[in-house]
């Protein structure tokens, strides 16, 4: 990595001589609209999953409350550091990356749940370390992305950009996993999307992936015969988009959940049956309910103004998130920024979507509601990475600490 | 996916995919011009980094950038992010506010289960009360088709019921109660058989035992055609047609399937009762009963039928034809038909049709086996109501109407006689018929000996007067021309429906030149309307058709004047017994007309049948009737005898008619004479066949 030693400002030492450390000024760094539409969001995700997890002893409250709090911690603690530092580690965080997508491959630690290899166990908690390999990912797009400044014009460079962000989330999805390879896929896409990579490129690349995935699911069932085996598409992926595209498609089998979970939704109405009267998702009609279909029980307790004021709350809350990306200091921060940006309204989408039956179904985790600590932390995470580089938008603002060395 | 699909999708696939891999192409021979060296880093872009040193300060930020192409991006990432929650909103909008009923209804269906508690059927009884149809309880081993899989399960059910295995197998896959219902594997189970299964669930897994009614009736065979039988609905019943209601009926609901069963379904019916439980997933019951109905019997029918009576046709029919089968080796004797109604308000007293059945064989569920032997040729249709759905010639009966036809139509006036010489031949000898005296005859005749003794010639000659009418107008086309006869015969009910509260009635037939050119009309030589399908027509033989209780209904209006619909229904008992309905007869418009005095003449042609015949003189009151003697096609002849009584203020009219009976009407007279017998309480000795009488 070639760091230009030229570059160097102000002391970057937190306790430097400009006054040492006042909490009112560290405090005014914080950005106040974001941290209480996300502390609401979370309150109101705790309400639906304890509702959710009353009767249950597969899922614990307590764990989730634990997520909750040690989130909180690393949130505060990314908010303090200054992200600018980390622009330099690009290939360490694509190796972080790596290493966490392919954790649950490893002997000892790797757990297999259902055909896919996607937890590790560590001191008998079980973690998903691809939630966790989703913010270095964003980390590595944002940094290799912002050494561009906006000016990815040229064609080699811009396939190797792409090839190098692809990497991670063909890795995932072989894991398989591909809900959360969708995901890096897409924030890898909006990062280049918004380091302002060639508009040609990008949709051409986009038309590719897009005829890839076609032409893997026409292909699918000759490769299988050929093969013998499910080469690409496992079957219960293919039924789920057979699901997506025909909703009356097996309503006992693959169809199930999505008609139990229109069902909840849809018998919810205006104001929804109260908290704790969620009969389809408690009498367990609606298996998975405090995961992947928690926006079903919020709907149906809460009902039309519930489900609305989750959305209105996401809305306020990415609409704050895209100014700080507007005001970032440097290209890096908004480039971080707008990977989280992307990533979450992408799991907003894909999750409500499903629930709603406008997506085909995949197992993602709706942000802040979703039960589940690895995907808790990783929203703190990702939420502590914007505070930060909210904090650090310019020397002045930044309070004690100064953005120091900054290598681009 | 259908193989198109596929095609189509392959295609394009590969169709964008040489796009794609045109463009990447294109794009690498452009950029290799600019190609420049650059070190150590995988990627370029380090180099330019480091001359920006100037400026990078806050270069990077959108603020301070000038280009538009970043900014516009952004605000396309604000675009893309209102659309999203928009979408969102807009089907959340779909879903609980618009879709909201509908999902409601799913839910609630999801979460409750319905426990049914069956209606207890109505009762059927006779005019007095006797019951006819009533219910009994039965504890019934069920279950469900599958268990036939177990041949373990099929052998432990044969030893404890007592049934053979292969019995038992194939009433656990007998579908007649539908395919998902539990199968009835034994009824009537006794108590010992039950008490062991019930002590042994393992070895009895999904076998039901249920306490169900069924219908039971008391006196065997009787009246059955009446009653009818009841039966699992059937899958097309519960579909029903489209546009109805939806059905009241659940899979495995017993329903009338014919006779007053199937007619008077709604009152007998009553309502079946339920508790809804709440269940979760797995259908386990959270203990929550969500509703909760008790079920409300069907109301009893009472019909118009005497038990009594009811007991005596049905062995009267069955004697005689007993008889004749006995004393004249006719053994194709073996159908008939013995119907009794009171003519004052067209109530059914009693209705006989051999050969019968036994409701109880089919009320659970006809076996295959026992359907085709009811419905065999062999077995003469047991099933067939003949007193309403059978179709016979009404023969010399009829000429009691085309006599009043004539005299209508005023082709019989007072002093109007005919010769009979035993043979006719007005239409040349080709076209010659016979009167049944031939040889012999009859001599001179007036209407009412015409009608005592039922003289052919008499009725040729009226025939060949209406055809000669009828041929007059041949210049109008054959479906426009006037037929007043018919017309006039019409009006007596033949040809229509009588209207009666059951099922199945037959319509008859009154034939005239247009139905015969349509009915021959691939044959046109043998279409023409001929003299001789009138002269036929007017003795009741050629293509007229009667039911049974068509002739005795016309007979009814006659005597009593008045034209009433014959009805079986009397009145509708709740469950505590009180009357809720009674029968109403409804205003008949249309009545045949006649004059008087021409009613007095014919009156007295069947007057004079009875004294000539002798076989009523037990009876205390005068009596009156028909004979009829009806050639049937490749067949024996029919037997009718129509009478009634008292003449003045007739209360009772019976018909009777046995199919082959062999020649000669007494036979089925012997039928009324043994009806009225028992009527009027009086001895009349044993049937009688008399023999070699060529009689009508």
């Amino acid at each position: 990595m070639p760091v230009s030693p030229k570059i160097q400002s102000s002391p970057s030492n937190r306790s430097g001589s400009q006054g040492g450390f006042h909490i009112v000024a560290i405090l005014r760094t914080l950005n106040y609209p974001i941290v209480v539409v996300s502390l609401i969001l979370v309150a109101y995700g705790l309400l639906v999953v304890w509702s959710a997890t009353l009767d249950s002893n597969v899922y614990s409250f307590n764990r989730q409350l634990s997520g909750v709090g040690v989130g909180i911690i690393l949130m505060l603690v990314i908010w303090r550091l200054n992200y600018s530092r980390l622009s330099v580690f690009t290939y360490l965080f694509f190796g972080l990356c790596i290493f966490f997508i392919v954790l649950p491959l490893f002997p000892v630690i790797g757990l297999s749940v259902g055909g896919a290899q996607r937890w590790v166990v560590i001191f008998g908690q079980r973690f998903q370390p691809t939630e966790l390999a989703k913010a270095f990912y964003i980390l590595f797009a944002a940094a290799l992305i912002a050494r561009y400044k906006g000016r990815l014009t040229s064609g080699t460079e811009y396939l190797k950009c792409f090839a190098l962000l692809c990497t991670p989330a063909v890795l995932v999805m072989m894991q398989p996993d591909l809900g959360t390879g969708v995901v890096l896929f897409v924030i890898g896409m909006v990062v280049l999307f918004a380091g302002g990579a060639n508009r040609r490129w990008l949709i051409t690349s986009v038309v590719a992936i897009a005829v890839l995935c076609v032409a893997l699911i026409a292909l699918d069932g000759v490769l299988d015969a050929a093969f013998g085996r499910d080469v690409f598409l496992k079957d219960y992926q293919k039924a789920r988009l057979l699901v997506f595209i025909n909703p009356d498609y097996d309503p006992d089998g693959a169809g199930y959940n999505l008609r139990q979970a229109q069902i909840a939704i849809g018998s919810g109405g205006l104001f929804g049956k109260g908290l704790g009267n969620a009969t389809q998702s408690t009498l367990g009609f609606l298996p998975e309910h405090p995961t992947d279909f928690i926006f079903c029980v919020l709907a149906e307790e809460f009902g039309f103004m519930g489900s609305l004021g989750l959305i209105f709350l996401y809305a306020i809350l990415m609409f704050l998130v895209l100014r700080v990306a507007f005001n970032s200091y440097d290209f890096f921060g908004t480039l971080i920024v707008t990977g989280v940006l992307g990533m979450w309204i992408f799991q907003i989408f894909e999750n409500i979507g499903m629930n709603l039956g406008l997506m085909p179904s995949t197992g993602i985790p709706l942000p802040f509601m979703s039960y589940g600590t690895s995907a808790m932390l990783l929203n703190f995470v990702a939420l502590g990475l914007v505070l930060s580089v909210w904090a650090h938008r310019s020397p002045i603002k930044s309070g004690v600490s100064q953005p120091g060395r900054r290598v681009q | 996916m259908s193989p198109y699909l596929v095609t189509a999708l392959i295609a394009l696939s590969v169709f964008l995919l040489l796009l794609a891999a045109f463009f990447i192409v294109r794009y690498l021979l452009r950029n290799r011009r600019k190609k420049t060296v650059y070190r150590r880093s995988f990627v370029r872009a380090d180099l330019d980094l480091v001359k920006d040193t100037e400026q990078i300060r806050g270069s990077g930020s959108l603020k301070e950038r000038s280009g538009k192409q970043g900014r516009g991006r952004f605000y396309a990432f604000g675009v893309l992010m209102a659309a999203i929650f928009g979408t969102l909103s807009v089907r959340l909008w779909g879903l609980q506010i618009l879709e909201h009923d509908k999902y409601v209804k799913l839910s609630s269906q999801n979460m409750t289960q319905r426990v049914n508690v069956p209606a207890n059927r109505g009762r059927i009884l006779d005019r007095y009360g006797n019951e006819l149809v009533g219910n009994r309880p039965s504890i019934t081993v069920t279950g469900k088709r599958t268990l036939a899989e177990d041949a373990g399960l099929v052998q432990r059910l044969s030893l404890v019921l007592g049934i053979p295995v292969g019995i038992v197998r194939r009433r656990i896959l007998d579908d007649s109660e539908g395919v998902q219902a539990d199968h009835t594997i034994a009824s009537d189970v006794p108590m010992e058989s039950i008490a062991y299964i019930r002590e042994h669930p393992s070895l009895f897994k999904g076998v039901n035992v249920e306490s169900r009614t069924v219908r039971f009736y008391p006196y065997g065979s009787l009246a059955s055609h009446i009653l009818g039988y009841t039966g699992p609905v059937t899958e097309d019943f519960l579909k029903g047609q489209p546009g109805d209601e939806p059905s009241p009926y659940m899979p495995g609901d017993i329903i009338g399937k014919d006779g007053a069963e199937s007619r008077f379904e709604k009152i007998l019916q009553g309502t079946r009762g339920y508790t809804d439980f709440e269940v979760d997933a797995f259908g386990r019951p959270t203990g929550e009963v969500l509703a909760e109905a008790n079920s409300q019997s069907g109301d009893d029918v009472a019909l118009t039928l005497d038990a009594n009576l009811q007991r005596e046709t049905d062995k009267i029919l069955y004697d005689i034809i007993q008889l004749v089968r006995s004393d004249s080796d006719n053994k194709d004797c073996n159908a008939g038909a013995l119907l009794c109604i009171d003519v004052e308000d067209g109530g059914i007293l009693a209705s006989s049709s051999y050969p019968t059945f036994f409701p109880s064989d089919l009320s659970r569920g006809i076996s295959i086996e026992l359907w085709e032997e009811l419905t065999s040729v062999e077995s003469d249709y047991p099933l067939t109501n003949r007193v309403v759905s059978g179709l016979y010639p009404a023969a010399s009966t009829f000429k009691i109407f085309t006599s009043l036809a004539g005299l209508h139509h005023h082709m019989i006036t007072d002093d109007t006689t005919s010769y009979c010489t035993g043979y006719w031949d007005a239409y040349g000898d080709e076209w010659g018929q016979r009167c049944w005296i031939h040889p012999g005859g009859h001599g001179t005749l007036d209407l009412e000996e015409s009608i005592n003794w039922s003289c052919d010639v008499f009725f040729y000659m009226l025939g060949a007067a209406f055809y000669e009418q009828w041929y007059a107008l041949r210049d109008i086309p054959v479906n426009e021309r006037p037929n007043p006869f018919q017309d006039y015969l019409a009006t007596w009910g033949f040809g229509s429906r009588t209207g009666i509260d059951l099922p199945g009635e037959a319509r008859g037939r009154i034939p005239t030149a247009e139905w015969k050119w349509d009915e021959f009309s691939d044959t046109p030589e043998e279409a023409m309307w001929q003299p001789g399908d009138m002269t036929n027509m007017v003795i009741g033989q050629g293509d007229l058709l009667v039911t049974p209780l068509q002739l005795c209904n016309a007979f009814c209006t006659f005597i009593r004047e008045k034209e009433v619909t014959p009805h079986i229904f009397n009145h509708v008992l709740d469950s505590e017994g009180n009357v809720v309905v009674t029968y109403k007869a409804e205003e008949v418009v249309e009545r045949p007309q006649y004059e008087p005095r021409h009613h007095d003449r014919v009156l007295e042609g069947c007057r004079r049948v009875v004294a000539r015949e002798g076989g009523f003189s037990s009876i205390p009151v005068p009596v009156a009737g028909k004979t009829g003697t009806a050639e049937v096609a490749g067949k024996g002849d029919c037997s009718w005898f129509v009478g009634w009584a008292p003449v003045e203020n007739p209360k009772y009219c019976a018909v009777c008619l046995i199919e082959q009976g062999g020649s000669g009407s007494l036979v089925a007279m012997n039928g009324v004479i043994q009806t009225f017998a028992r009527i009027y309480g009086v001895d009349v000795g044993p049937i009688t066949i008399w023999q070699n009488r060529n009689e009508r």
